[in-house]
């Protein structure tokens, strides 16, 4: 059964469409800015990828996320010609940190946040129809990924025909506090991969595809756009934060079992590389170590260099850029690398200028807290 | 449709508040520390949860008590199949007192003042990666914020991830907890609810296929199925078709329903055929919210412990603008039967079964009952092959109506492991299940390798041959020079092609793709190991060696034109070696012809059943 996606929105701090976000991450623009829904003086980072959409400046309010996921399901909806609510479908929201930022403008400002608003179903059920199944996907930030391998479970076993995957994730006060409260230096920029990289800096951001059978696709004339070849998952149970290199081998042993693909079928590894010191160096070691065996070099490339650590939004967010690097043959290059990590020759970072490269299979990591890894692989629609 | 596994609930734990009241329907024994975080602690008993939230400890506490129920190790170096169990969990308001605290303390203070340690309780999934590090639980690890639904769309997911093969155990745990701010979160949501009514509550279910509880031989509570949503509107729709006819048109079907308190009454009235036992459990419990569908688990356990022909169907949802979903348990009737009596012709009470222990394995013997006559009626034995179960002769048997059908069941079918070969050779099994019948059987069907082993044995001892016997698929080379690498190679290189095709036919309504067949045949494979395809090639190495020149009776060998384990050129072959044999094959069929085209093998059986003699029909 062929399985591939035939619509995709995203936003993020540096665009709001796939050409454009796309586009941007290939001309090296980042969108770390200063922070603008916290008080400055609280903190002692001051930068975030923020998206700058807030109705009054310097004034937060809630139901940012929700607001991104209806507008990126939207999109995909138009991009997939699927009019919103015009049939049944199933829909898979991946997030790390739900709507806990409107629960802390609950708390300290008595902003608008309800009980409901914890999960994004009833949101979504009134864009979508009250029929429409809907479940939140709490699972840090691999979160959207494993979105994406459940909805192609479903689709596999024949419970669904439609369904959308999304992730949406804003920074929280509680989380971009701890995070710098954890990070004993304060980073000047989110650098992956990089020798003197200083840690990890948030970001907002959301994305959407909607999947399907190809034959399904097929039948209302829609035209997928790139095959899901399949997603592998493992969880670590090693750390609650740290990275685990068997866990992570795990998950990609998985995905390229269900994806009857090996190491030399990769041409492009959009890698979850968060500019931790930790994450960077398990993540170049596990690639090093799986991928050494094969002929030539296979491109990597880190995006979270330019729209911030997204969260639970990044995975996919990743198979969105990677489905725009398949059509254009570009991968985009990772900002701020200039002294590469010390790993193996065979994985072939991508900086400074984007790469050309005809892109047949990607790769895209996502890694969360707790140890739960998704990886999932696409393939060009010949 | 046709679902080739069915889900299981094998293990239950729960972890209750002290103000719960009781009931025999939670369990005389659930623990009752829900609200005492340090009692917890201690319960956990090793170290490093000091920092671990209140929903966490609760969390791992009903998690370690379903896993021992269930009967697995807590202690993640002896647990030996970690990649095999992973863990989905539901909570709503788990981390929130840690979200609240923090942002507090960045407000009144600085972010120098919040405690790096919080660190992981910030994000929300801590509930579900803990539990995995603290009992070593590696495949997919979920956690679900999904409203009122929660724990009931975590025992989905859980299904669904067991069916897609991602893992063959699923931990299921729900976990909610309260402190002052999110009861003032509640009362500023809805004023109408009673913020006060929300209790500490921790549930968990193991879930696990029934191919895999069988092969552990774990206890089988009950089985889950059929999960059906809609908004609370649309709620009769999806229950009437349970209430009016039964879910498989049964109208005598006996309910219990668990139901939701605050559904809508409107809605329910419009729902045909209520159950007259109907359960809110929340009323016994307190109010539960994401916790509710695994309650109901764990109560529908409970329930059917005792009260065994009931169905339970359990419906939560309904509150803080959330959807419904009802999902049905039942006593697992057919598993049981299917472990100690066949599943055959779908009418299991007409049939009755022997189990008998030999060399600690399981051997059975399955016979109709229902039919006085059995005895007048000349008498067929069916033996499966490697990897088969007797669910392979279910085709043939409405064309064999008129005889007395026996049903033999070995090691070899291969849930029990690969060392059966250890204890005694196939021939040996043979004559020891054999012996189970009361009498001889007049005719003996053997299905490719036990059809071998049946060859064996009687070459070995006349005194067990029948008076006919058909061979379908069996294995032969005519001399030994013609066993070299190359058909090593063919019988080791496309076994799994061959588990295939017995998978891909026995699914009758094609719900498996490519890639679920591989992986159930992979799965197969695994189980057989090495040693117990060794028999296989052991039995293959000794044909040449057979001898029948003196052996009078006759003998029909069957195969298919597409077999590629069995040729039919080796069969015709094989034929040749008895005095009074004859091959023949079937256009149609590889492996299987008696799935593939039941009725013509079924009109050879009676052919040659009612042959007077067949010699010189070579």
């Amino acid at each position: 059964m062929t399985i591939c996606i035939t619509g995709a929105g995203i936003l993020t701090s540096i665009g709001d469409s796939p050409e454009n976000v796309f586009e941007n991450l290939c001309n090296n623009i980042s969108g770390l800015k200063s922070i603008s829904g916290f008080t400055k003086e609280k903190f002692n980072l001051q930068s975030a990828y923020e998206i700058d959409d807030r109705k009054t400046e310097g004034k937060d309010e809630s139901g940012r996320s929700t607001r991104w996921l209806l507008r990126v399901i939207e999109d995909a909806l138009k991009n997939a010609s699927l009019e919103p609510g015009s049939r049944k479908m199933s829909v898979l929201v991946g997030t790390g940190l739900r709507e806990h930022r409107s629960l802390e403008l609950w708390n300290t400002e008595k902003q608008k946040c309800d009980v409901d608003s914890l999960d994004y179903g009833s949101a979504v059920r009134e864009l979508l129809g009250s029929e429409t199944d809907v479940t939140t996907i709490v699972n840090a930030c691999a979160a959207s990924n494993f979105g994406l391998g459940i909805a192609h479970d479903m689709i596999s076993l024949g419970e669904a025909d439609i369904v959308v995957v999304a992730g949406c994730d804003s920074i929280t006060e509680s989380m971009f506090g701890l995070l710098g409260r954890a990070n004993p230096v304060i980073p000047e920029a989110l650098r992956p991969f990089e020798k003197n990289r200083k840690g990890v800096i948030m970001g907002e951001g959301a994305a959407a595809v909607v999947l399907e059978r190809q034959s399904h696709a097929d039948a209302r004339n829609a035209s997928p756009i790139v095959k899901v070849r399949g997603v592998g998952m493992s969880c670590d149970a090693y750390h609650e934060t740290a990275p685990d290199i068997d866990g992570i081998k795990n998950a990609i042993s998985d995905a390229h079992k269900r994806s009857s693909c090996s190491v030399d079928d990769i041409d492009l590894i959009m890698a979850h590389g968060t500019g931790t010191i930790a994450n960077d160096m398990v993540e170049a070691q596990v690639l090093a170590d799986l991928f050494e065996s094969r002929t030539g070099n296979v491109a990597v490339s880190a995006i979270k260099s330019m729209t911030g650590h997204t969260s639970g939004a990044s995975g996919l967010i990743g198979v969105v850029i990677a489905m725009e690097a398949m059509r254009t043959g570009k991968v985009p290059p990772t900002l701020g690398l200039e002294d590469v990590i010390e790993s193996a020759s065979c994985l072939n970072f991508v900086k400074d200028e984007p790469l050309e490269v005809e892109i047949r299979i990607a790769q895209i990591n996502a890694f969360g807290f707790g140890g739960v890894n998704a990886v999932a692989i696409l393939e060009q629609v010949s | 449709m046709k679902k080739l596994e069915s889900i299981v609930i094998t293990g239950i734990g729960l972890e209750l508040p002290a103000r719960a009241s009781s009931h025999w329907i939670l369990g005389e024994d659930s623990a009752r520390d829900a609200d005492e975080p340090q009692v917890l602690l201690k319960k956990l008993k090793r170290r490093g949860l000091k920092y671990k939230d209140h929903a966490t400890r609760l969390g791992l506490s009903a998690a370690q008590a379903a896993l021992q129920d269930a009967g697995l190790p807590i202690i993640p170096e002896e647990q030996k199949n970690g990649t095999g169990i992973g863990v989905i969990a539901a909570s709503n308001f788990g981390n929130i007192a840690t979200i609240l605290k923090t942002v507090n303390t960045i407000q009144t203070e600085h972010v120098n003042a919040v405690s790096p340690m919080d660190l992981p309780n910030a994000s929300s999934n801590v509930i579900a990666s803990t539990i995995a590090i603290w009992y070593g639980l590696k495949a997919l690890n979920v956690f679900l914020c999904n409203g009122a639904t929660s724990g009931a769309d975590a025992i989905q997911m859980a299904c669904r991830a067991i069916r897609a093969g991602r893992t063959e155990k699923m931990l299921v745990v729900g976990v909610e907890v309260y402190e002052e701010a999110t009861r003032k979160f509640i009362k500023d949501s809805d004023a109408n609810i009673d913020a006060a009514s929300f209790v500490n509550i921790g549930a968990a279910v193991l879930l696990e296929s029934s191919e895999s509880a069988i092969e552990n031989g774990s206890k089988i509570y009950c089985e889950v199925e059929n999960c059906l949503k809609s908004s609370p509107e649309k709620i009769q729709e999806n229950l009437n078709q349970y209430f009016k006819e039964g879910d498989s048109g049964e109208k005598d079907d006996k309910f219990v329903w668990f139901r939701p308190e605050r559904l809508l009454q409107e809605s329910i009235s419009r729902i045909e055929g209520l159950p007259q036992e109907q359960i809110d459990l929340e009323s016994i419990a307190g109010e539960t919210f994401g916790v509710l569908g695994i309650l109901q688990a764990v109560a529908a356990v409970n329930w059917i412990k005792t009260k065994s022909d009931y169905k339970v169907l359990s419906t939560s949802g309904g509150i803080f603008n959330g959807n419904v979903c009802s999902l049905l348990y039942r006593h697992c009737d057919k598993l049981v039967k299917r472990q100690h009596q066949p599943l055959l012709s779908g009418n299991l009470h007409e049939w009755e079964s022997r189990v008998e222990k030999i060399n600690g394995y399981e051997v059975e013997l399955a016979h109709s009952k229902k039919d006085p006559d059995s005895k007048e009626k000349p008498s067929i034995l069916f033996i499966h092959g490697m990897v088969e179960d007797w669910d392979i002769w279910e085709p043939l048997q409405k064309y064999l109506e008129d005889y007395d059908l026996w049903f033999l069941k070995f090691p070899w079918e291969s849930s029990r492991g690969q060392f059966w070969g250890k204890e005694l050779s196939p021939e040996s099994w043979l004559r020891d299940g054999i012996d189970l019948m009361p009498r001889k059987p007049n005719m003996v069907v053997a299905h490719s390798f036990a059809a071998n082993a049946f060859l064996e044995l009687v070459s070995a001892d006349n005194s067990v041959t029948p008076e006919k016997i058909v061979l379908i698929s069996p294995f032969f080379r005519k001399t030994r020079d013609e066993i070299d690498w190359s058909v090593l190679s063919h019988y080791v290189n496309h076994f799994l092609e061959l588990i295939q095709e017995s998978v891909q036919i026995r699914d009758v309504s094609r719900r498996l793709d490519s890639e679920m067949e591989i992986a159930i045949s992979e799965k197969i494979r695994e189980r057989l190991g090495v040693y117990g395809w060794t028999e296989f090639l052991k039995i293959l190495l000794l044909s040449p060696d057979l001898n029948f020149d003196s052996f009078e009776t006759p003998v029909l060998v069957l195969t298919g034109e597409s077999d590629i384990a069995s040729r039919p050129i080796n069969c015709e072959e094989l034929a040749q070696i008895f005095p009074s044999g004859r091959a023949h094959v079937f256009k149609e069929s590889g492996h299987f012809c008696m799935i593939e085209e039941p009725r013509k093998v079924a009109e050879k059986i009676i052919n040659l059943i009612k042959s007077e003699n067949l010699v010189g029909l070579k």
